[in-house]
């Protein structure tokens, strides 16, 4: 097998784990996801967006997430509290890119790949409109919600010695913990 | 005169979830958004009972507040983890520093208030 197909093939195992952890986590907030088809439109249409980026680097992989909504969308995200202001939002949607990532990080972590996470920035905008990626190792998915779409872009950057290895099964002594759990000392 | 908590997140929607939690529960929050900050409003409030802290954070991490805790004479102070690590390497750092507890967001509130009510019990 060749470098770039060992990449691609990782690469789009990644995004199993991509897809698992943005539903996971917004359902985990009350907001159910569906996950479009490949190739939905990247497109929030008229009014305000929000997007939220946060990079990442490990062994021999490197990259960014991106989360994009309308503004409306990120203002349901807290049930019971009003999120009105922009230091909220963007507190709010920079904390869930935060743990989206952090949700993807310790799938990985069950695949031998560690990442460290940077730190979120978010951006407000009108008509947001990314673009698609044309390279292979950049994919948006688009989710619908009751709350309108959302959108999370996955972009990775192999070097030579990236290896995604097996799942580990979630008895295996050093498995990392996973969301919700708590461990008393 | 309740019991007050000190919580440590630079996230605003995570301070006001876990005081949301707690303020129900009975408990008295204090906030602090990074861990410089949490060891200036731990000094300003020394009858603070427990700490709910996060782990990466600017200025100082939760593991740094943690060793700066142990090294200002508070050891007994419990000090549980509210983070999205999970990893284990991790964990047993903040194990050996004294953490009582390691919560991986999202939480749930019922488990967190669980854990703060055993916790100051047992060191009341």
């Amino acid at each position: 097998m060749s470098v770039n197909t060992a990449f691609a093939e990782a690469f789009a195992s990644i995004q199993l784990h991509v897809v698992k952890a943005s539903t996971e986590l917004f359902e985990a907030y009350d907001t159910p996801l569906s996950h479009l088809q490949d190739g939905a439109s990247i497109d929030l249409g008229a009014g305000d967006g929000v997007a939220s980026i946060i990079g990442y680097a490990g062994s021999n992989i490197r990259g960014a997430l991106v989360l994009l909504a309308s503004r409306e969308f990120a203002a349901k995200l807290q049930p019971g509290i009003d999120v009105v202001s922009d230091a909220e939002i963007r507190d709010l949607f920079g904390e869930f890119s935060n743990m989206l990532l952090g949700r993807i990080k310790n799938q990985l972590l069950r695949r031998s790949v560690v990442l460290m996470l940077a730190t979120p920035t978010t951006l407000f905008g009108k008509e947001l409109r990314l673009p698609t990626p044309t390279g292979g190792t950049s994919t948006w998915h688009a989710f619908d919600s009751p709350h309108g779409r959302v959108f999370v872009r996955f972009d990775a950057t192999f070097d030579p010695g990236f290896v995604l290895g097996d799942e580990e099964p979630d008895s295996a002594e050093d498995a990392p913990a996973a969301e919700g759990d708590l461990m008393m000392f | 005169m309740s019991t007050k908590v000190l919580v440590v997140d630079d996230s605003l929607m995570v301070r006001q979830q876990v005081g949301r939690a707690l303020t129900a529960a009975g408990f008295t929050i204090v906030e602090a958004v990074d861990g410089a900050d949490a060891l200036e409003k731990l000094a300003a409030t020394p009858e603070a009972a427990l700490v709910v802290c996060d782990v990466n954070m600017p200025r100082m991490s939760g593991i740094e507040f943690l060793e700066n805790v142990r090294r200002d004479g508070r050891p007994a102070l419990p000090v549980v983890m509210l983070t999205t690590e999970g990893q284990p390497e991790l964990i047993q750092k903040a194990k050996a520093l004294g953490a009582k507890g390691w919560i991986v967001k999202p939480f749930k509130p019922e488990l967190l208030v669980a854990a703060v009510k055993k916790l100051t019990a047992a060191a009341a």
